[in-house]
C-alpha cells in the first residue's frame, strides 16, 4: 500500500469516527448542553471565588474566570470518559481485524481519536460564544501572534493528550480490564493539566512537581500563551518542551506497540 | 416498590401445571436482590486486581476535585463564605451520599447496553422483577471507592466543622445522608428510564453524575438566585448535601427558602427515589427487544 493510499486511508477512519460520534442525535444535543451548563456553572464559581479579591498569587479575577471556562473547554475535547475503541475490540477479539488491515494499528488508532475530537469542535465552539457573550471571555494576547502561538501551543497540547490516551489504551494488550486505569488517569491529568485550577495557584512543589510531567503541557502551556503569560523567550521555550514531549510520547507508544503485539491475545480467535 | 416487585416475584401456579416445569416458590424481592446482589459481589471479589484497580479508579476521580477544592481554598480561604471546615463537610456529605446512591443501585448505569445488545430479555424472563435484577446485574466496585474515601474524609470533616456534634446531629447526619443517596438515585434511575425510548442516555446520566460530583462541594450562594433555584428544583443538587449541611452548620439563615427546607432531603430523598423508580417502571412498558 502506498503512503498515499495509506492517509487516504487514515482520512477515512477519521471521517467515520466523526460520523460515529455525531451518529445519535439525542447524545449530540446532551453534550453540547453540558457543556454550556459547565461554562456557566464553573464562571460563576470563580466570580464567587474573586467576590471582593483583586488578585490572588498576580492573576486578576477575569484572567481567573476566562481560565476556567478554556479549561473546562479543553477537559471536554482531550478528557472524555469514553477515549478510545481500542479496549473494547482487544476485549471482544475484534483486534484480529484491525491488526489485518493494511495501515498499522497505532495510525488507526489516533485516527479514529482526531476523528473523535474533531466532533467535539463545534460544541466547543458554541460554548467558547456563549462565554464570550456572558463577557467570561476576552481575545487572546498578543494580537494575531498571540493567536498564532495559541493555536500552535494547542495542536501541541492535542496532540500530547492523544498520546497519552494512546498509551493508556495499550495497556488493554496487558490488561483486559482498563477501565479503573483509565479513571486514575483521567482523574491525574485533569488535576495534573491545569484544566481544573491553573498551576499558577498551587503550592510551589507540587507546580515544581507538575512542570516535570506531560500533562502541564496538554492545557497549562496553551492556556498561558492565550492569556500571555509567557513572554518571547519562555514563549518559544514552552512550545518546545511541548514538541519534545510529542517526539518523546511517539516513541513510547511505538516501544509499547513493538511489544503490545507480542502479548495480543485474539480473544475467541 | 415491594407491591411491584411481589407481582413480579410471586408467580401464580398454572392451572394445569406442565410435567416439565419446576415448581416456583415464592420469594420476597428483598430475598431476591440479596440472593442476586450476592452472586454479583462474589464475581468482583473474584477479580481482586480489577476490585482494587477500579476503586482506585473512583478515588481518583473524586480525589482529585478534593485536590481542587483545597488548593482553591488554600489560595482564597472561603468560597461564598464558607471556610474550609465547612466545605469539606458538604464535600463529604455529597461524596457519602453519593456512594449510599452507587453501593446499592449504581448498577443503573448498564441500562443503554442491556436494552440495545438485547440482555434485557434475559431479565424478563426470570420469575423477578427487572428492575432489582438490574441493580444486582453487575456491582460495580468502584462505588466502593466512593465510600471508602466519603468515610474517610467525612470523618475528618466532622471535626474540622463548626458543628457541635450531639447524638441528635450526628443521627441527622447519617439519615440525610441516606436521603441524599436516595435523591440521586431517584434522579438516575429516572434518567435510566428513558432509555426504553431514547436507547442513549449515557452522555445524560454521565453529565448529571459530574455536575453533582463537580459542583456539589460548593455552598449554592455562589451560583446566584437563578443558579441556586435552578440546582433546587430542576437538578435536584441542593438536596443532596447542601440544604442539611446549612441545617448543621447554623446556616440556614442564607438559604433563599424558609429555614425548615434545610431538613426537607429526608422527606425529598426518599419520595424522589419512589418517583424515579416508578417513572422506570413506567417506561419500562415501552421496552422493545432489538431481537424483535
Amino acid at each position: 500500500m502506498t503512503s498515499a493510499a495509506q492517509v487516504v486511508a487514515l482520512v477515512a477512519i477519521g471521517r467515520q469516527a466523526v460520523r460515529s460520534a455525531l451518529a445519535v442525535r439525542s447524545e449530540v444535543l446532551v453534550s453540547a448542553v453540558a457543556v454550556l451548563v459547565r461554562v456557566v456553572l464553573v464562571v460563576l464559581v470563580w466570580r464567587a471565588v474573586y467576590a471582593g479579591v483583586d488578585e490572588v498569587s498576580g492573576v486578576d479575577g477575569p484572567t481567573a474566570v476566562a481560565y476556567a471556562v478554556l479549561g473546562a473547554v479543553f477537559t471536554n475535547v482531550l478528557n472524555p470518559f469514553w477515549r478510545s475503541s481500542l479496549e473494547m475490540r482487544v476485549r471482544q477479539g475484534r483486534i484480529a481485524v484491525d491488526l489485518l488491515r493494511p495501515v498499522g494499528l497505532v495510525p488507526q488508532t489516533l485516527a479514529q481519536q482526531v476523528g473523535t475530537t474533531a466532533a467535539a469542535v463545534p460544541r466547543c465552539v458554541l460554548a467558547v460564544l456563549l462565554a464570550l457573550a456572558i463577557g467570561a471571555l476576552r481575545a487572546p494576547a498578543g494580537g494575531a501572534l498571540g493567536l498564532l502561538a495559541f493555536v500552535v501551543s494547542t495542536a501541541l497540547g492535542i496532540a500530547v493528550a492523544l498520546l497519552c490516551n494512546l498509551l493508556v489504551a495499550m495497556t488493554a494488550f496487558w490488561t483486559l480490564e482498563v477501565g479503573g486505569a483509565l479513571m486514575v488517569y483521567r482523574a491525574v491529568a485533569q488535576f495534573a493539566s491545569g484544566a481544573l485550577i491553573p498551576l499558577w495557584f498551587m503550592p510551589g512543589w507540587l507546580r515544581g512537581t507538575l512542570e516535570h510531567l506531560p500533562f502541564q503541557a496538554q492545557v497549562f502551556t496553551p492556556l498561558s500563551v492565550y492569556f500571555g503569560a509567557l513572554g518571547g523567550g519562555d514563549l518559544a521555550a514552552a512550545l518546545a518542551v511541548q514538541a519534545l514531549w510529542v517526539v518523546l510520547l511517539a516513541l513510547l507508544a511505538q516501544l509499547v506497540w513493538s511489544r503490545a503485539l507480542h502479548r495480543v491475545v485474539v480473544q475467541g480467535g | 416498590m415491594a407491591d411491584e416487585a411481589g407481582e413480579a416475584v410471586g408467580v401464580a401456579a398454572p392451572a394445569v401445571r406442565a410435567p416439565w416445569r419446576p415448581q416456583l416458590q415464592e420469594v420476597s424481592p428483598l430475598r431476591a436482590w440479596w440472593v442476586l446482589m450476592a452472586a454479583s459481589l462474589k464475581v468482583v471479589f473474584a477479580y481482586r486486581s480489577n476490585l482494587v484497580n477500579t476503586a482506585l479508579g473512583s478515588v481518583a476521580l473524586q480525589g482529585s476535585q478534593l485536590l481542587f477544592v483545597g488548593v482553591l481554598l488554600h489560595r482564597f480561604e472561603e468560597v461564598g463564605g464558607w471556610g474550609f471546615g465547612e466545605v469539606a463537610l458538604l464535600f463529604a456529605m455529597r461524596l457519602c451520599a453519593h456512594a449510599v446512591c452507587t453501593v446499592p443501585f449504581g448498577q443503573h448505569s448498564v441500562i443503554d447496553f442491556l436494552i440495545n445488545e438485547g440482555d434485557y430479555d434475559r431479565l424478563l424472563l426470570r420469575p423477578v422483577s427487572p428492575f432489582l435484577q438490574l441493580l444486582a446485574w453487575r456491582f460495580n466496585p468502584g462505588s466502593l471507592g466512593d465510600l471508602s474515601l466519603g468515610v474517610v474524609v467525612l470523618v475528618v470533616a466532622a471535626q474540622l466543622a463548626p458543628v457541635d456534634w450531639t447524638p441528635g446531629t450526628v443521627v441527622f447526619l447519617v439519615l440525610t445522608i441516606v436521603a441524599g443517596g436516595l435523591v440521586e438515585a431517584g434522579v438516575q434511575f429516572a434518567l435510566s428510564s428513558l432509555s426504553f425510548r431514547l436507547r442513549a442516555t449515557w452522555s445524560l446520566k454521565v453529565t448529571v453524575d459530574t455536575t453533582f460530583a463537580d459542583f456539589g462541594p460548593y455552598p449554592l450562594g455562589v451560583f446566584g438566585t437563578v443558579g441556586s433555584l435552578a440546582l433546587t428544583f430542576v437538578l435536584p443538587l441542593a438536596f443532596i448535601a447542601y440544604l442539611p449541611a446549612t441545617a448543621l452548620l447554623g446556616r440556614t439563615d442564607e438559604l433563599l427558602l424558609p429555614a425548615r427546607a434545610a431538613y426537607s432531603s429526608l422527606a425529598v430523598g426518599p419520595l424522589l427515589f419512589w418517583a424515579g423508580y416508578r417513572a422506570f417502571v413506567h417506561q419500562s412498558r415501552h421496552y422493545d427487544s432489538p431481537a424483535g
